[in-house]
């Protein structure tokens, strides 16, 4: 094990598949000479000089061009420097990237990895703050992955690269500084596989990226009560791991599950819908989503702390359904 | 005939409170007996169970507002019923909590749908384990969220033990099992606050180490303790007392009391009590509490009466309950107070108000001979005495080294109120009392 | 206005010198996408073909031309309007119309339909649902092959309406300070969907916006396949050469619907006849080639393609349709 940052382990990931495959390159805006606006990808030029490539500001021709060249034999991986600006090429992302395989009945694949830095942090307002995960878990066609922690940010930016499929990585903003072990030596983290970060009876709450560390806070809180919370972190929403959801949910009997993104519409609904249709007969009290209010995030302090879900909305939200 | 809900008083010491969570919406049903809503009081938290059946008309005081004591609160009666001055339940009458969330908006009544036979709100899991086990799901109170019949009411009804719906949740949550309680008579509240009192109720051994659930006492206990050390900065002073003309003094109450057959004996504390008393009314600071405003200190209480707490250990946890107007009463009566209510927190038949209004505490564990220790302040009282074991000690008397019974004292005070010198003064006042108690009638 | 960067050229080599093979393989590649899309429109209206089907008859000399230019190892993006551009790349005519027919034997196996049509073994990347949605993939597919250090190019078709996507102007600007090896040839067919072409686009020539992002352009005949080869034939070599993008326009004319049953509000009768009278491609070629070929070698041509166009209908005809169970076949890999 060694103690590296999130970031740190997104550019070991990116290093070692690189060397491994030639026909691996990243772009994106200000990868190279800057090294990416959250230090992601510094120093990779130096290994692999044109291979790590600049972009013009053009979202659209970076998926776009990300894709054609799939087409053409390359393994991709496009920056979108902010999830905010995935908007900018959604034809390109959901008409094209995750519609040619299957439209042109698997004639060819397209390994393209969209890494998109998403999330709030230090009151970047509206446009550069947001979750999206739930518009591209909404798309057959791709996958989506969503870390929250250094060992999974490697294990599964290397999976995803070495994956035959579209994948977007959400990377959030706020977890790139965070420090955790990685495992030494080759480390990959299997997409669609859940990872039970404590085990519980009380109770299962299942959340994913920066929120499953409000969640680990509130399960602390509620352990210091007596309840024993069960904490999943999904890692995967696209496919995601409901036999690991279910499973908890036979054992506890209630679930609570939580996101950053604004809860209407959210992929909390997603797994709740999914157990409420497949484990109704487990479930021992009525389930809990938790997620932001239906608003675009605001600039100012205290309305951005007002927007924010935090351990006490996800304990509070807890609390009801005990 | 609706029924008015009303702030009750949980205790002779209260005065107001406030409801800190109501466990039913405005339109819910609700049957006598079950847990409605939960009263904060500046002491502690109770359970209150609904006084009739009916359908909850109305709330009328919000979540955190403080009310006096008999102020009405809430409304029951029929469903559609029209109360003068309130809606029907139909266009429910609900208090807006601070912040107005779309989702806390009131369900369609409950009541409504419960018409049909055997027809409530129950938890899937519940309802299949109603079938497999043949429980009759329309006979359950619930005790879940939302009132819900959940699991375990089911497993409890189909072990056979009948339990009142706050029972049920409470043992539930101390983690006592409901057969555990004798199976003839219907488990009440009162059953499981005795039972939680008296056990700690350990869980199956696993492995290494057993976890053991938290009473609610000791909950409470934590709560108390982390709010005293995270909030009051207090500061201890110590003393060692030459006990002898105490224990000389107490002998010679005994001797008496034991030749007029009296029941009590009076004890060392009982003594330090009276003491205290006097010397607390002297130092009005050191019996009294802090008032605070979002953590500003507004103003001092300053207690006429001086009611003093002792600890009374119990298996898995201990209460504190004090004795009123001790500046008052007679060493008799505070001795027979005492024994009544030692008997009563072993037996958990405690009242609330015997648990609450203490001004100070005096904490003795000179049984157990420890030499000397730090108590912590028991909020929201502004000190309090630990008494160590008295034992044999080389003290100088008029130039001589003698060895006479001593105790250590320790003063634990809350410095915002009580400052170094008047602490130390008010210890030191005490040793010179217990040293020399002729003094007590100057 | 003119813009220094755009040529206008017309065919200098005398159609003799293109040599009789070259000669007959246009005019078989003309006639069979033209005899392809009768088809299509034939069974579209009859009922066999669902779906909705858009025609690229009338422009046949621009797949052709341009196409003479490639080899299978060159790439091409397509549009929804793409059989023409999928039969001169080479692809077999019988998967298409079994794509077309939503067979198990199509090209996609009965995913995709007329306007998802891809044969990745000649090169051909995909026709696209979405107007300009290409650009950047065939963008990509360049950036792939200067990657990889080949010599190939990649080549993208779009109409005049799918000048005015943005992704023309990330796909042009990305293209040429990559200096990558992608062709953009502009049908400009005079019609976007249903809306006359001045009516929504800025300039007169298209190939201006070349100008924009420092690329050479070449103006032709659409509907000259001689024309088409040789502008194409010189913005080929300059890319091949490692110079970067260029731009061709070809200007040619749609002569059907935007779709098979456009009730064509927009135009006016006369002027679809006086454009099939006067520049339909075929007959074009056929005027300017009357001193190479005798009529009989023509016929001959016309001969074999009918075979291979009804061998086609009847493959797609009889092949079976996919399984419902092939739902999620190549949804993942």
């Amino acid at each position: 094990m060694k103690n590296i940052t999130f970031s740190q382990a997104t550019l070991e990931a990116m290093e070692e598949e690189m060397s491994r495959d030639g026909s691996i390159y990243v772009m994106g805006e200000d990868i190279a000479r800057q090294g990416g606006i959250f230090g992601q990808f510094k120093g990779l030029p130096d290994k692999f000089g044109d291979r790590v490539k600049d972009t013009p500001i053009s979202e659209t021709a970076i998926i776009g061009v990300a894709v054609g060249s799939a087409l053409a034999g390359m393994r991709p991986v496009a920056d979108m420097h902010f999830a905010d600006f995935m908007g900018v090429c959604m034809d390109e992302i959901f008409n094209q990237m995750a519609k040619v395989h299957y439209m042109f009945g698997g004639q060819k694949t397209v390994p393209v990895v969209v890494r998109a830095p998403d999330g709030i942090i230090n009151q970047a307002a509206a446009q550069h703050s947001q979750c999206v995960e739930a518009w591209f878990a909404h798309i057959p066609g791709l996958k989506v992955v969503i870390p929250s922690n250094p060992a999974d940010a490697k294990g599964l930016l290397k999976s995803a690269i070495r994956d035959d499929n579209p994948v977007i990585y959400f990377e959030h903003k706020g977890l790139f500084s965070m420090k955790g072990d990685v495992p030494e030596g080759e480390h990959l983290v299997e997409i669609g596989k859940a990872r039970i970060d404590r085990e519980g009876t009380d109770l299962t709450l299942v959340s994913w990226s920066m929120m499953m560390h409000h969640a680990a806070k509130a399960a602390d809180k509620l352990a210091a009560e007596g309840i024993s919370v069960e904490l999943i972190d999904l890692r995967s929403i696209s496919p995601w791991d409901k036999e690991a959801v279910l499973k908890s949910v036979a054992k506890t009997g209630r679930l609570c599950v939580a996101q950053e993104a604004v809860k209407q519409g959210g992929f909390a609904g997603e797994v709740v819908s999914t157990i409420v249709e497949e484990g109704l007969e487990y479930l021992d009290a009525p389930v809990a989503r938790v997620g932001a209010p239906f608003s675009p995030i605001p600039f100012a302090r205290p309305l951005e702390q007002a927007y924010r879900v935090t351990a006490d909305t996800i304990y509070d939200a807890v609390k009801k359904i005990l | 005939m609706a029924t008015t809900i009303t702030m009750p008083k949980l205790g002779l010491t209260m005065n107001s409170g406030s409801v800190q969570q109501w466990k039913k919406k405005v339109g819910d049903a609700v049957k006598k007996g079950e847990l409605l809503y939960v009263v904060a009081t500046d002491k502690l938290t109770v359970d209150v169970e609904s006084p009739a059946d009916g359908v909850l008309l109305a709330i009328t005081v919000k979540e955190g507002e403080e009310v006096p004591v008999g102020a009405p609160i809430g409304l029951i009666g029929a469903q559609g019923e029209q109360v003068e001055g309130q809606a029907p339940a139909a266009a429910p009458v609900s208090v807006p909590s601070a912040a107005p969330q779309p989702d806390s908006s009131p369900l369609p009544s409950t009541a409504a749908k419960q018409t049909g036979a055997g027809a409530r709100s129950c938890s899937p899991k519940a309802k299949k384990l109603a079938r497999e086990k043949g429980v009759d799901l329309s006979a359950l109170a619930g005790t879940g969220p939302r009132g819900w019949v959940v699991a375990r009411d089911v497993l409890d009804a189909a072990r056979g033990v009948k339990a009142s719906p706050v029972a049920a949740k409470m043992a539930a949550e101390a983690g006592i099992p409901l057969e555990s309680f004798d199976a003839d008579k219907r488990v009440m509240k009162a059953d499981v606050q005795a039972k939680t009192a008296l056990s700690g109720v350990p869980s199956a051994g696993d492995g290494d180490f057993r976890r053991v659930p938290a009473t609610a006492m000791r909950r409470i206990i934590g709560e108390r303790m982390l709010q005293s050390v995270t909030t009051i900065p207090s500061v201890c002073y110590y003393a060692d007392v030459d006990m002898t003309a105490l224990n000389k003094l107490r002998a010679a109450y005994n001797e008496r009391l034991e030749k007029k057959n009296a029941k009590v004996k009076i004890s060392v504390n009982d003594i330090l009590m009276k003491f205290c008393a006097k010397l607390l009314l002297e130092n009005p600071m050191v019996n009294a509490s802090v008032e605070t405003a979002e953590g500003e200190i507004k103003a001092f209480i300053l207690h006429d009466a001086v009611n003093i707490g002792f600890a009374v250990a119990l298996t898995g946890g201990l209460l504190v309950p004090n004795i009123k107007n001790v500046e008052s009463k007679s060493l008799t009566k505070i001795a027979e107070e005492r024994l009544e209510l030692v008997e009563k927190a072993r037996g958990g038949g405690l009242a609330p108000d015997q648990m609450t209004g203490g001004t100070f505490t005096i904490s003795n564990l000179g049984m157990m001979d420890i030499g000397a220790f730090t108590p912590i302040i028991n909020p929201p009282e502004a000190a309090i005495l630990g008494v160590g074991t008295t034992t044999g000690k080389p003290v100088a008397v008029e130039g001589s080294v003698v060895v006479r019974p001593v105790a250590t004292f320790c003063l634990s005070a809350d410095h915002r109120l009580v400052d170094g010198a008047d602490g130390a003064r008010f210890l030191s006042q005490l040793k010179e009392l217990v040293e020399n108690p002729d003094l007590f009638l100057l | 206005m003119e813009a220094p960067n755009i040529v206008k050229i017309s065919a200098e080599v005398p159609v003799e010198e293109y040599g009789k093979e070259r000669l007959s393989s246009f005019y078989e590649t003309m006639f069979k996408i033209r005899k392809f899309e009768r088809t299509v429109e034939e069974k579209f209206l009859g009922g066999e073909i669902p779906g909705f089907v858009h025609l690229y008859i009338g422009e046949e000399a621009v797949a052709t031309g341009v196409m003479a230019n490639l080899t299978a190892k060159d790439y091409i993006e397509s549009t929804h309007r793409g059989h023409g551009h999928t039969i001169a790349k080479g692809a077999d005519l019988n998967r298409m119309m079994a794509e077309i027919y939503g067979k198990k034997t199509g090209y996609c196996q009965g995913k995709g339909g007329s306007m998802h049509i891809a044969d990745f073994s000649v090169g051909m990347l995909g026709a696209n649902g979405v107007v300009g949605g290409g650009y950047n993939l065939a963008a990509g597919a360049a950036l792939a092959l200067k990657l990889q250090g080949k010599k190939d190019i990649s080549v993208v078709f779009f109409g005049d309406g799918a000048s005015n996507r943005g992704t023309f102007h990330e796909a042009a600007n990305m293209a040429s300070v990559w200096k990558l090896p992608l062709l953009f040839v502009c049908e400009m067919n005079e019609y976007a969907s249903t809306t006359p072409y001045r009516t929504a686009t800025s300039v007169a020539d298209i190939a201006q916006r070349a100008y924009g992002y420092d690329m050479p352009a070449v103006i032709v005949d659409g509907n000259d396949v001689f024309s088409v080869y040789e502008g194409a034939q010189r913005l080929v070599e300059h890319i091949r050469g490692g110079n970067g993008p260029a731009f061709l326009e070809c200007k040619t004319y749609r002569v059907k619907g935007h779709f098979v049953g456009d009730p064509e509000k927009y135009r006016t009768r006369e002027e679809v006849q006086k454009n099939i009278d006067e520049r339909d491609p075929i007959m074009l070629f056929e005027k300017k080639t009357a001193g190479v070929f005798g009529p009989d070698e023509l016929n001959a041509i016309q001969a074999k393609v009918d075979a291979m166009i009804a061998s086609a209908l009847k493959f797609a005809q009889e092949s079976p349709e996919p399984a419902a169970s092939e739902l999620f076949a190549d949804l993942y890999v």
